[in-house]
């Protein structure tokens, strides 16, 4: 093991040494791929080259990258670096001279040591495509286009398929067993229960049930009868109103034959009819009924809790072998009950926690965003193994050290969803190309996916806005600093605008100057966009001018975006307030803005 | 040397999109390259079952939309149709089998679908019988989208909009539901507190931006370099109050023609030496018809009608359809909605300075104590034949009218007018404001006046409830009845004798309804 760790060590070494090199490489390649390809930037990259050759130095300052030291076992992982090594070989001898000091330690390494197969294969892969890129010669690019699309849609399917059977969620195995026990039961012995599984949304709970249902399938189903029991599946979003349930168990029974006209039947009578004509037949009359209500809290908002206490009440006289499996958010289920409902529910609550420590969090969120490896066999095109190892080694990377852990952090500390996590990459996975062909997050792009977590302020269309629909947000926020009015109405905001901002000792005021109708109209865009609405209902009984309106988000993040726009506005790399133009995104209009939102605080 | 990897990228665009819908071509929208491009690939790829285009308005939104998910085989829903979850349900049930609403069924649709539960329920079985895409161009790209068209009035059904961001029951279906709407996220939050859907945001136009999709507008044969010069300082002045483009290019499409007709007329070329001629003409266009074009004072056609005959400022910025604007009110009506915006505009206090008839010299006419005009510098006070002990009692009141107002100079009581609006007023002070400001035609019609007094109290009432009708008087309390305007309109339940009402009519719209009858309002005003 001796030998083996000290292979490792110099595989880390050429790793972080290719790793600075791809990224000295991918940033040329971006500088490449910025200025127009004239002929003097060209050389210009090319004679810079990037410290390609390891820097010792370099490499050991840097502290060597944690690994998790058993992924799989030796020997598996070991063959698989070695049939890997091949086309790697291969890619790093075309990527071009330059690059093959590196390559070849990398493959060294990747070959003496199975752990850093993935690594080096991302560093190879990075290196070549930065060289492909780049425009220096190379017979074949090292990542098809084809090969990018098959990673895009093996991601996307994971992300957006919803229920994943990928990522099991293994906090659950106690609710698994409890459920599983419960099934068997009730298709064993006829046994009726009822149980509510609580949960984050996300945590798996329907996962679990349809794992559970199908093992027990499995194990119990015959030739002659597949399915050992009747499943009924009601969502309590949309089928939570006794018609809709009835009709929706109606139709999962294959019912509509006998039971045509279920308008206008009670609830109670309408199970009963349903549950005798169950026992008419033959073939099914002895299967037991599964209930899996979601969201089951949404029945107890219904009046009377007409079908909980009537499944509640089955499952305790035990008329019919019966399982009511409820999933819910909230834990407090039980509350919402009915004194009747309550005394009937057998009290068996299992909660399925989402995660309870961050590495199985990200572990989690990182299953479904690296593609299945060795690669699924599947028709058609089959993603190239090498390529496959070196994205699922940036997810993991970018997890670990990149932007991505901040988001998924975030995340984990807020509301426990992988779903937000997998969404705010849903962008980068849409970016990924041939140039690009790994998972690159640089930062929390704006407006996408986790907007709604962290940069709530941003989402407000202030930037949309016209300078004088601006002023009018700036007045009324005048009203809030110095008169304390909370509340505001057309006419006040117009005083303010007309006194106060008109007064402003400004060069170039008489731009901002406009007939009352023009400003209300710019009023009535800021009631549109709903920055603004009103105070309370019975303000619509008030003359249009005089109605009272009141801020709809937190004002004084007005003082933040002005002051910050000011501040943009004179950095260099502001594209809108180059333009020289008056009115949004000019310096000019900005420093007004500023200026009245300085001085009115 | 950048060949291979330039190369690459039609080839990827190509074989990504097969035989199927093109990608839209992103010179059609400029600016928006980054979102065409995101919903190109969503649309190629499994996309998410929810997904939230926002944006501010005129940012091309449904534009893009509808290039990117083309309507035949993407259904496209404008919710401001929707006035029941059903139409939702039908038409976009309709949409997926390729139903069209024709004379021969009976414009039924191909489904009846009251509920949520019934469209979960058909959408799952469509696709199960596999129906759901009729003329599919094969499994290259299976799903399909619903671009729901300002979402954010679907926020009027909270049963359905819930399960629709959820995407309750949609979860197995390759069916996925794109929500347009001008509103951000946060405004949606409370419909789905726990789910986040994939946002998409169009950011707004920058100025260069939207001069380059205006100048796509140049007429055909017009120099393109000289309708952009046209476009700067169009855009210089209107940017400032309103960024929105479609109302930047409604007032292009109105304010050229006059550039162009200058121009036909021989007064200027397109020359540079001549723009600044041209500039001159364009302001007065752009001052004095431009806001009247902008807040819709003039419509388009009266614009039509007026542009050709005007040739200076002053004629367009005089009134064209007067009759529109001005009510056509009997003559003491207009009295009586004069006596209520006093009443609603003045405190009751000051009423017996204002209208009480302190002699025979006065006549008629009741006396102004604190008539400043509003600010109009009028300072019509005096004058008017004052007596001794009223003259001094009257600078009193006005001097503590004024410590006060100075006093609240810089507090909330300087905003007190413009936050409370009209006054409410008991039915008995309008009438008693009316029957002193109003003319009193005993003067010159002998015994008339007396007359008034009986029959005229009647049709006095009439005229109230005729305002009250036309919302120009508001209730603000008795009366008995209901609130509504039909209990308002409908008189039974309207009780005049403890009506407690409010003057509904803004300041610029009392002053041209008293210069109709000429009658000096602002002396009756007190400021602040």
């Amino acid at each position: 093991m001796g030998v083996c760790a000290d292979a490792v060590v110099v595989a880390d070494a050429g790793a972080d040494a290719g790793a600075d090199a791809g990224a000295e490489a991918d940033a040329a390649a971006v500088v490449a791929l910025v200025t127009p390809p004239t002929r003097a930037a060209r050389p210009r990259a090319m004679l810079t080259p990037p410290p390609l050759a390891p820097l010792p130095s370099a490499a050991s300052a840097r502290p060597p990258r944690r690994r998790k030291p058993a992924e799989a076992s030796p020997a598996s992982t070991h063959k698989k670096a070695r049939r890997d090594a091949s086309p790697r070989r291969g890619a790093a001898d075309r990527s071009g001279a330059s690059h093959a000091p590196t390559a070849d330690e990398a493959i060294a390494a990747a070959a003496t040591t199975a752990d850093a197969a993935a690594a080096t294969d991302a560093e190879t892969d990075c290196a070549a495509g930065a060289a492909d890129a780049r425009g220096e010669p190379a017979a074949r690019p090292p990542v098809t286009a084809d090969q990018v699309r098959l990673v895009q849609q093996t991601v996307m399917a994971q992300i957006t398929g919803g229920r994943g059977d990928a990522t099991p969620n293994v906090l659950a195995d106690q609710a698994t067993a409890v459920i599983h026990d419960i099934l068997e039961h009730v298709v064993r012995d006829g046994e009726s229960n009822s149980i509510v599984l609580t949960g984050p949304v996300g945590s798996g709970k329907r996962t679990l049930v349809d794992r559970c249902l199908a093992t027990v399938t499995a194990a119990y189903g015959t030739p002659t009868t597949p399915k050992p029991f009747l499943l009924i599946r009601l969502r309590g979003l949309v089928e939570a109103d006794a018609r809709a349930s009835v009709v929706a168990i109606v139709r999962q029974l294959h019912l509509e034959q006998q039971i045509t006209e279920i308008a206008n039947v009670a609830f109670a009578e309408a199970l009963h009819t349903i549950l005798a004509l169950i026992k008419q037949g033959n073939d099914r009359a002895h299967l037991p009924l599964v209930f899996v209500v979601e969201d089951i809290s949404a029945f107890a908002d219904q009046p009377r809790q007409m079908l909980l206490y009537n499944l509640f009440d089955l499952v305790q006289s035990r008329a019919a072998p019966l399982v009511l499996i409820g999933t819910d958010i909230r834990t407090d289920f039980v509350e919402s009950l009915e004194k009747r409902v309550k005394s009937r529910f057998s009290h068996r609550m299992v909660s399925v926690p989402a995660a309870t420590d961050s590495v199985t969090f990200l572990d989690r969120v990182r299953k479904r965003l690296c593609v299945p490896e060795p690669p699924a066999p599947g028709a058609g095109l089959a993603l190239d193994p090498a390529y496959a190892a070196a994205y699922n080694a940036s997810v993991r990377d970018a997890l670990e050290h990149g932007a991505l852990r901040a988001t998924a952090m975030a995340v984990f500390s807020s509301s426990q969803r992988p779903h937000d996590v997998w969404t705010a990459c849903i962008p980068s996975v849409l970016a990924l190309s041939p140039q690009q062909p790994l998972l690159t997050v640089t930062a929390p792009s704006p407006g996408a996916g986790l907007h709604a977590l962290s940069a709530l302020p941003t989402m407000l269309p202030l930037d949309a806005l016209a300078p004088l629909e601006s002023v009018l947000l700036l007045a009324a926020r005048y009203l809030a600093v110095v008169h304390q009015c909370a509340d505001f109405s057309f006419e006040m905001v117009h005083h303010i605008y007309k006194t106060q901002f008109l007064k402003l000792r400004r060069a170039n005021m008489a731009v901002w100057r406009f007939k009352k109708a023009v400003v209300r109209k710019a009023f009535d865009r800021l009631v549109l966009l709903e920055l603004i609405g009103l105070s309370d209902a019975a303000q619509l009984k008030q003359p249009k001018a005089f109605r009272l309106y009141a801020f709809m988000f937190y004002w004084p993040e007005l003082d933040a975006h002005y002051l910050r726009r000011r501040r943009g506005g004179a950095g260099p790399a502001d594209g809108p307030a180059a333009s020289g133009l008056p009115g949004t995104g000019s310096s000019e209009g900005d420093d007004v803005l500023a200026l009245w939102c300085r001085q009115s605080s | 040397m950048d060949a291979p990897s330039d190369a690459m990228l039609p080839s990827a665009a190509a074989t990504a999109a097969g035989p199927a819908t093109p990608p839209p071509p992103c010179d059609l929208f400029p600016g928006r390259e980054a979102e065409i491009n995101t919903l190109t690939q969503l649309a190629q790829l499994p996309a998410p079952k929810t997904i939230f285009v926002t944006g501010p308005p005129a940012s091309g939104k449904t534009a893009v939309c509808r290039a990117v998910f083309p309507e035949p085989r993407h259904p496209h829903v404008d919710a401001a149709r929707l006035h029941v979850p059903r139409l939702l349900f039908e038409s976009t049930l309709d949409a997926l089998v390729g139903h069209t609403l024709t004379a021969e069924n009976g414009y039924a649709p191909a489904y009846r679908c009251e509920t949520m539960a019934d469209w979960i329920f058909l959408l799952g079985r469509l696709h199960a019988e596999n129906r759901l895409m009729p003329g599919a161009s094969g499994a290259s790209e299976p799903q399909r989208f619903i671009v729901v068209d300002n979402a954010h009035l679907l926020r009027n059904f909270p049963d359905v909009l819930t399960p629709l961001l959820r995407a309750s029951g949609r979860e197995a279906l390759p069916l996925s539901l794109v929500f347009v709407t001008h509103l951000p996220w946060s405004r949606f939050m409370a419909f789905s507190p726990d789910v986040t859907p994939l946002i998409v945001p169009f950011t707004a136009y920058t100025a260069e931006q939207r001069l380059a999709i205006m100048a796509r507008d140049c007429p055909p044969g017009e120099d393109p370099e000289f309708y952009t010069w046209f476009l700067h300082i169009l855009h210089d002045v209107f940017c400032v109050p309103c960024t929105d483009l479609n109302e930047l290019r409604y007032l292009a499409s109105l304010l050229f023609p006059q550039l162009q007709a200058c121009i036909a007329s021989g007064a200027a070329t397109r020359e540079p030496s001549d723009r600044p001629k041209l500039f001159r003409h364009l302001g007065a266009c752009q001052h004095a018809a431009g806001e009247r074009l902008w807040t819709r004072e003039l419509s388009r056609t009266e614009w039509a009608q007026l542009a050709p005959a005007a040739t200076g400022a002053a004629e367009m910025a005089a009134p064209v359809s007067t009759g529109r604007r001005l009510l056509p009110l009997p003559y003491d009506t207009k009295f009586l909605l004069l006596a209520a915006y006093l009443a609603s505009a003045n405190p009751p206090k000051l009423d017996a300075h204002f209208y009480t008839r302190s002699g025979p010299e006065d006549g008629a006419r009741p006396r102004a104590l604190t008539g400043r005009g509003r600010g109009r510098g009028r300072g019509s006070r005096g004058g008017r034949g004052r007596g001794g002990t009223d003259a001094a009692r009257g600078a009193g009141d006005h001097a503590a009218v004024a410590a006060a107002a100075a006093a609240a100079a810089s507090t909330l009581a300087q905003m007190a007018p413009h936050a409370r609006g009209p006054r409410a007023f008991p039915l008995e002070r309008l009438l008693a404001i009316f029957h002193a400001i109003v003319p009193a035609r005993g003067t010159k019609r002998g015994v008339a006046g007396g007359v008034r007094s009986s029959a005229g109290a009647v049709s006095t009432h009439a005229q109230v409830a005729l305002l009250i009708a036309l919302r120009l008087l508001l209730r603000a309390g008795g009366g008995g009845g209901g609130t509504g305007p039909g209990a308002a309109v409908g008189g039974a339940a309207l009780r005049l004798d403890d009506v407690r009402l409010k003057c509904n009519v803004p300041y610029e719209l009392a002053r041209e309804v008293s210069a109709s009858v000429s009658f000096d309002l602002d002396i009756y005003l007190v400021d602040g």
